[in-house]
C-alpha cells in the first residue's frame, strides 16, 4: 500500500486525509503546497465503502478550511450577548474562568443545572460532548437533534437488540423503500450504489410528500401526507395479512408475533402467571397441533419439545470474550415438527395467580385487529395517497420480500415513536431483519466479535450514579427515549448494558427549554454547546433568544466550532475548533460485515491559528475542574454497568490531546503506535471476515432481546405504558387535529428538505456551494400555489400559527421553485438552519431569523414516548412578500458579498 | 480522425453537483459562472411529473458556432476535438459575440480576469492521460469520455447499444456536438423548460 503522504516537488505534497463533512468519511487526497491545502480529491484507487468518490462538498472543502468566517482565538463577551462585541483572550484564561464559573453553578444549582444541546453525531464532535457532560456531572446531555434525528435508527435495539444498518439503497436487495430520504443532497456517494442496484433490477419505493431526485427514480412515488406515514404503513400491513404476503416461517421462529397477550394487563402472558412457580423467562403461545398453551424458554434457547440451545449459546459467549466466533447452526434454530404456535384466535387461560380466567391473543392477532379499519380508502382518506397504490406497494413489498427498509433519520412528527413500531412491524412480517437484501443488524450477539467498541460507544457509557441519571429532564415523561426504558433494557442488554443507556438517554427538548423558563423541576442555568449550532436547528426560536437575552436565566453560555456562527453570538465564551483537515483521525471497526477496518487519516495542515481540537479542550477543563474537586477528573465508567472493555478504558480523559489519546488504544487495540497506522491508513479487524454477517440468529439460537425473538410487539413499550403495536395518533398540529388553527394556516409546513452541498447549518459561507443554491427554495404543488396568489419565482412568507410561544418570528421568507412537483396543499421548505454569513453579527445575528424554520416550529406539544417535536408536520399559510419586505431583508446575496466569502490568503490567516 | 468526447447518462444523473463542484475547483472557475451546470427538467402535473436532471457543458462541436464569432480568433480546435479558448487573446470583447453563438450558453464571462471562458475537456489533465474532472468526480458514474469517432472506444459501443435512448442537445443548430446523452426512462426534453432552481 502507499505511504500515506506522497511528495511530488519539494514544498507539494498529497496527504491521505478523512473528510468529515458528512457522517461517510470518505478517504480524500489533499494536495498540500508550502504548508496551505489546494485541492481535495477523491481516488478510484481506494476501494470499498466510498469506491475512492468524493462529493461535492469536498470540492469545496478549501473554502471552508480558509474561510473569512472562521474562529481563529478563544473570545469572551465584551458587551450583552448577540452585540457582536469581543475580547480576545488566552486559552489559559478562558478555560480557568469556565472552569470557575461551572464550579461554583455546580456547587449551587447542581451539576443538572447544565446543559448540552444536540449536535451531529459524526467523528470527534459527538462523543467529545459526551465525555464534557460527564466530566461536569451532568445527564442532561445531548437534547434536541437526536429525538428528531438518530432516535428512529436507536428505537431499534428495542426492538433487535441493535439497531439495523440500512444502506439507504446502496446494499443489493430486491426492493428498497425509503420514507423521505434524499440520498443525492445528503449523502451523495452513495448514490452509485443505488443506480447501479436499479440496473441490476432492485424496485425503489420511495415515500415523499415532494418527488425530489430520490423518488424521481423511483419505481413508486408514494406522495403522503407528512406525519402520517404511520397510517400508511398499517394500511400496507393489512394488505399484507389479508394476502397471506408475510413470511408466516420467519414471523413464528423468529418474532414474538405468536406470544399470546393477556386480555387484562396488556402484558405478554408467562409461564409464572399460569404454573404456580413457573418460569418468567417462558413466553406462551397456543400451539395448534396439541391444541394447548406451550412455552418458549429465553433462558433454555428452547422451544417446548425442542432441544435446549443454552449450551450451545453459552459456547458462543465463550468465544465472543476471546473475540472469535462460530458458523455453527444453533440445536434450537430449527421450529420442533411437534409445535405450531397460532398466529390468530382468542384463547382462554385459566390464571394461577388472582383474577381467575381471562381471554389471551397472539401478538399478531393484535396486530391484525389493529389494522382491521386500515381499508385502502381509509387509508387515502387520512394519508392522501391514493387507495389502487397502497394495494400496489403493499403488494409489492409483500412479493418481493425480504425488502431493505430506510425509515430514515428524519421522520419528525409527534406520532414518531408508533412510525418506529410501524416500520419494526413491517420489517419483521416480511422477514427482512437480519437478512441478506433485508436489513442486517449492525452488530449480532454474540456472534458478531467486538473487538473494540470505538471512541463514540465508550463515551455514550454513562457512568453517572443512578440518582443523578434519573434527574435527567423527561425521565418519567417521555420514557422510551428519555429515561425509565433504559432501566427495563439494562435487565437484559446481553452487551455494553451502558451502551443502552446511551442510545436511549437523552432529555427531553421542551422539558429542558421549561426548566429554564420556569426553574422547574429544576432550574437550568448554563449551556455548553459543543460544535453546535444550536439555535439554528432548535425550535422554538423565540422562546430560546428570550431566555438568551436573561443573563439570570442562562448564567454561562459557552460554544465551540469552527465558525462564527448566530449561536456563537450569542455566547459568554466562544472557544475556535479545528477542522477535519487539521487533525488526524482514526475510526475503529467494529467488526463484523458491516465494518472490517479500522483506518487512520492524516492531518493535512497546522490548525488556524489557535484553534484546538474539542477534545483537548476538554481535558483542560476536566484539568481546571479537578483543582476544585477530584471527581471531576477522576470519574470512570461505573463498573456495575460495563461489560468487557468499558471498565477498564473508562477513564474520562486519558490523554491531554486527541491525538495522545489516538496513541494509547491504537497501541492497545492496534498494537502499534498511532504514528505507525497513520502511515499504513488501514488495518483488519481480526476475525474480521470469519463471521457471516446474516442471519447470525440461527447461529445464536435467539435474537438478542429480553424475549429472544425479534420483538414485533414491543415489550418495552408496553412495560413503560405505551401501545406496543402501532396506533394512528394525528400530528399534533395537522389540519385534521387543530381544524381551529387550519382556519387561518390551512396548508401542512414541512421543514428542512435538504439542498445540494450544505450540512444542516454548514456551508452557507462557502461562495461556490452559495452560489449553486444562493436562497431557500419553497416548494408548492403548483395549483395549491396559485390559489393564494403565489407563482414560481416568487419570493414569499411562510407562516405559522403564534401559539407555542413562537410570534414574533413565526414567519419566514422563501422563493418558489417547481422544480420538483409536490402533493397538493403541502409546503416544503427548504431546507432548515438556513442563516446568511454575509450579513453582519448586529443584523439579525448574521440574518439568523428571516429563513430559520426552527421559528415556524412548536414543542409544547411532542411524542409520548420520545418528547419529539414535529419539526416536518406543522400548520402554516403563504403569502407573497412586498417590495418593502425585499428591500429591508436584501435576500439576494450580491457578488460583492460572495467575494468577501472568498478563501483567505496565507497572509490573511496569519493576520 | 479523432474527436474526443463525452456520454453522460441522465437514468443515472441524481443531481448530486458532484461534477459542478469538481469542475470548479479544478480550474478556479470565476465566481458566477459555469462551465458545467446541471438543470433539472420537470414537466407535467400532479401526480404524473416527470423529473430528470442533465449537466450542460460545452459540446465540443464538430462544427462551433463559437469558433468563428470570436473577432480574435481566440477560439479553435484542437487535433482531438477538443475545442479551446485562448484566454491570453480573449480581449472580452464588446459584444461578448461567442456568448450568444453558443447555442447551449456553455461560455461564461470571467468577472474577474475579464475574459470569458467555458469547458476544455480538462485538457491539461487529458494531455496527461486522465479523464476530466466532471467524469472522474461524478458520485453516480453517470459519465464516460472517449474518442467518439473510434468505433471501438468504449464510449462509442456505448453509443452504439443504447440506439434509440442516445439523444443530443439542439441537433437542429448544425453545431453536430460532440456529446451524447443517454435517457431512456423519461421523455427527452433538450434544452426545453430546463430549470436552474
Amino acid at each position: 500500500m502507499e505511504n500515506a503522504q506522497a511528495t511530488n516537488e519539494s514544498g507539494t505534497k498529497k496527504v491521505y486525509a478523512g473528510c468529515r463533512s458528512c457522517h461517510l468519511n470518505c478517504p480524500v487526497w489533499v494536495t498540500v503546497k508550502d504548508g496551505r491545502a489546494v485541492k481535495v480529491e477523491g481516488d478510484p484507487k481506494l476501494g470499498p465503502p466510498n469506491m475512492g468518490k468524493a462529493c461535492v462538498r469536498a470540492s469545496e472543502a478549501i473554502q471552508f478550511e480558509y474561510s473569512p468566517t472562521r474562529l481563529r482565538y478563544p473570545l469572551k463577551r465584551a458587551g450583552k450577548r448577540g452585540e457582536g462585541k469581543w475580547e480576545r483572550i488566552s486559552w489559559d484564561q478562558a478555560v480557568e474562568e469556565i472552569a470557575a464559573k461551572i464550579h461554583s453553578m455546580v456547587e449551587e444549582y447542581g451539576a443538572e443545572t447544565f446543559v448540552l444541546p444536540g449536535r451531529t453525531g459524526r467523528h470527534d464532535m459527538g462523543w467529545v460532548a459526551h465525555r464534557i457532560a460527564r466530566t461536569i456531572g451532568t445527564p442532561n446531555n445531548y437534547y434536541g437533534a437526536i429525538q428528531v434525528c438518530y432516535l428512529p435508527q436507536s428505537h431499534e435495539h428495542i426492538n433487535y437488540g441493535f439497531y439495523t444498518a440500512t444502506g439507504g439503497g446502496s446494499a443489493p436487495t430486491n426492493c428498497h423503500v425509503s420514507f423521505s430520504a434524499e440520498q443525492a443532497y445528503a449523502w451523495p456517494i452513495q448514490t452509485q450504489s443505488i443506480m447501479a442496484n436499479k440496473e441490476n433490477g432492485t424496485k425503489f419505493i420511495v415515500v415523499d410528500p415532494v418527488q425530489g431526485v430520490y423518488a424521481s427514480k423511483a419505481d413508486e412515488w408514494v406522495p403522503v401526507r407528512p406525519g402520517t406515514d404511520v397510517g400508511l404503513i398499517m394500511g400496507m400491513v393489512k394488505v399484507i395479512i389479508e394476502k397471506e404476503l408475510y413470511d408466516k416461517d420467519y414471523i413464528v421462529r423468529w418474532s414474538n408475533a405468536p406470544f399470546l397477550v393477556r386480555g387484562d394487563t396488556g402484558a405478554l402472558l408467562l409461564e409464572s402467571d399460569i404454573v404456580k412457580g413457573g418460569s418468567d423467562k417462558r413466553y406462551m403461545v397456543w400451539d395448534e397441533k396439541e391444541n394447548r398453551l406451550k412455552y418458549w424458554d429465553v433462558e433454555e434457547v428452547q422451544w417446548e419439545g425442542g432441544p435446549s440451545g443454552k449450551a450451545h449459546y453459552d459456547h458462543l459467549v465463550e468465544l465472543f470474550e476471546q473475540n472469535k466466533t462460530s458458523t455453527e447452526q444453533s440445536p434450537a434454530a430449527e421450529l420442533p415438527d411437534s409445535i405450531s404456535p397460532a398466529l390468530f384466535g382468542e384463547y382462554e387461560v385459566e390464571l394461577c395467580t388472582r383474577g381467575g380466567k381471562i381471554t389471551c391473543i397472539p401478538a399478531f392477532q393484535m396486530l391484525t385487529n389493529n389494522v382491521e379499519p386500515w381499508t385502502p380508502e381509509h387509508t387515502e382518506f387520512i394519508t392522501g395517497v391514493p387507495a389502487d397504490q397502497v394495494v400496489r406497494v403493499a403488494t409489492m413489498i409483500g412479493t418481493l420480500k425480504p425488502v431493505d427498509i430506510n425509515q430514515g433519520m428524519q421522520y419528525m412528527s409527534t406520532n414518531v415513536s408508533q412510525y418506529v413500531n410501524a416500520i419494526n412491524v413491517l420489517k419483521i412480517i416480511t422477514g427482512s431483519v437480519d437478512v441478506a437484501g433485508g436489513n442486517v443488524l449492525g452488530a449480532f450477539y454474540p456472534v458478531t466479535p467486538h473487538a473494540f467498541p470505538s471512541e463514540l460507544d465508550l463515551s455514550w457509557a454513562d457512568g453517572l450514579p443512578l440518582e443523578q441519571k434519573r434527574k435527567r429532564l423527561g425521565y418519567y415523561t417521555h420514557r422510551v427515549g428519555c429515561g425509565y426504558a433504559w432501566e427495563e433494557i439494562t435487565k437484559w442488554q446481553p452487551i455494553r448494558p451502558q451502551n443502552a443507556d446511551g442510545s436511549l438517554l437523552f432529555p427531553d427538548l421542551t422539558t429542558v427549554m421549561e426548566a429554564a423558563e420556569t426553574g422547574r423541576p429544576y432550574p437550568v442555568h448554563g449551556i455548553i454547546a459543543i460544535s453546535s449550532n444550536w439555535l439554528m436547528h432548535d425550535p422554538t426560536l423565540a422562546r430560546w433568544l428570550k431566555l438568551l437575552d436573561d443573563e439570570n436565566k442562562i448564567q454561562l453560555h459557552v460554544v465551540t466550532d469552527v465558525v462564527m456562527t448566530p449561536t456563537a453570538e450569542m455566547a459568554d465564551y466562544v472557544l475556535p475548533a479545528v477542522t477535519w483537515m487539521e487533525r488526524n483521525f482514526l475510526s475503529f471497526g467494529t467488526g463484523g460485515g458491516s465494518s472490517p477496518v479500522h483506518q487512520a487519516f492524516n492531518k493535512a495542515v497546522e490548525p488556524l491559528c489557535e484553534a484546538r481540537h474539542d477534545y483537548d479542550f476538554g481535558a483542560l477543563l476536566s484539568k481546571e475542574l479537578g483543582k476544585y474537586d477530584k471527581r471531576y477528573v477522576e470519574g470512570r465508567l461505573n463498573d456495575e454497568w460495563t461489560n468487557h472493555w468499558a471498565g477498564e478504558y473508562g477513564k474520562f480523559w486519558p490523554a491531554d490531546t486527541i491525538d495522545g489519546q489516538r496513541d494509547l488504544l491504537s497501541r492497545e487495540f492496534l498494537g502499534m503506535p498511532f504514528d505507525e497506522m497513520l502511515k499504513r491508513r488501514v488495518a483488519k479487524v481480526p476475525g474480521a471476515d470469519t463471521p457471516p454477517s446474516t442471519e447470525r440468529y440461527l447461529i445464536a439460537g435467539k435474537f438478542p432481546t429480553d424475549t429472544g425473538k425479534a420483538n414485533l410487539f414491543s415489550t418495552i413499550h408496553q412495560k413503560c405504558g405505551y401501545p406496543p403495536l402501532p396506533v394512528y395518533v394525528e400530528p399534533a398540529e395537522s389540519p385534521l387535529s387543530r381544524p381551529d388553527l387550519a382556519e387561518e394556516y390551512p396548508l401542512v409546513g414541512s421543514y428542512g428538505k435538504r439542498q445540494p452541498g450544505f450540512f444542516h447549518s454548514e456551508f452557507r459561507q462557502l461562495p461556490w456551494t452559495r452560489e449553486m443554491t444562493r436562497t431557500p427554495d419553497v416548494f408548492i404543488n403548483p395549483e395549491t400555489a396559485a390559489r393564494y396568489g403565489v407563482k414560481e419565482g416568487d419570493w414569499i412568507w411562510v407562516e405559522a400559527p403564534p401559539t407555542g410561544g413562537r410570534a414574533p418570528y413565526n414567519r419566514i421568507m422563501g422563493k418558489v421553485s417547481f422544480r420538483f412537483m409536490v402533493a397538493p396543499d403541502v409546503v416544503s421548505y427548504s431546507q432548515h438552519a438556513w442563516w446568511r454569513p454575509e450579513k453582519s453579527a448586529t443584523d439579525d445575528l448574521h440574518g439568523a431569523f428571516e429563513w430559520n424554520a426552527e421559528a415556524l416550529i412548536e414543542v409544547e406539544n411532542n411524542c409520548p414516548e420520545t418528547g419529539s417535536g414535529g419539526y416536518r408536520s406543522q400548520l402554516c399559510r403563504i403569502y407573497k412578500a412586498t417590495d418593502e419586505d425585499i428591500a429591508r431583508y436584501q435576500p439576494e446575496i450580491t457578488r460583492e458579498q460572495l467575494e468577501a466569502l472568498m478563501p483567505m490568503t496565507t497572509e490573511e490567516c496569519e493576520a | 480522425m479523432t474527436q474526443l468526447g463525452l456520454v453522460v447518462s441522465l437514468d443515472r444523473c441524481m443531481d448530486t453537483r458532484g461534477c459542478m463542484g469538481a469542475c470548479k475547483q479544478e480550474h478556479n472557475v470565476d465566481l458566477g459562472a459555469f462551465w458545467v451546470r446541471t438543470y433539472t427538467s420537470t414537466t407535467g402535473d400532479y401526480p404524473d411529473a416527470e423529473t430528470y436532471f442533465i449537466p450542460v457543458m460545452c459540446q465540443h462541436c464538430r462544427k462551433p458556432s463559437c469558433l468563428p464569432a470570436c473577432p480574435e480568433q481566440a477560439i479553435s480546435k484542437r487535433e482531438d476535438g477538443i475545442v479551446i479558448i485562448d484566454t491570453t487573446s480573449c480581449a472580452a470583447c464588446e459584444g461578448k459575440v461567442c456568448i450568444d453563438a453558443c447555442p447551449y450558453g456553455a461560455i461564461s464571462y470571467n468577472e474577474r480576469d475579464n475574459t470569458v471562458g467555458k469547458c476544455d475537456l480538462c485538457a491539461a489533465r487529458v494531455d496527461e492521460g486522465l479523464p476530466p474532472a466532471c467524469a472522474f468526480a461524478c458520485n453516480s458514474n453517470a459519465w464516460l469520455f472517449g474518442d467518439v469517432d473510434d468505433p471501438e472506444s468504449d464510449i462509442s459501443k456505448v453509443i452504439a447499444l443504447m440506439s434509440d435512448n442516445v439523444h443530443q442537445l439542439k441537433v437542429d443548430s448544425g453545431n453536430e456536438p460532440s456529446c451524447y446523452y443517454l435517457l431512456s426512462s423519461k421523455e427527452w426534453r433538450d434544452m426545453e423548460g430546463l430549470r436552474v432552481r
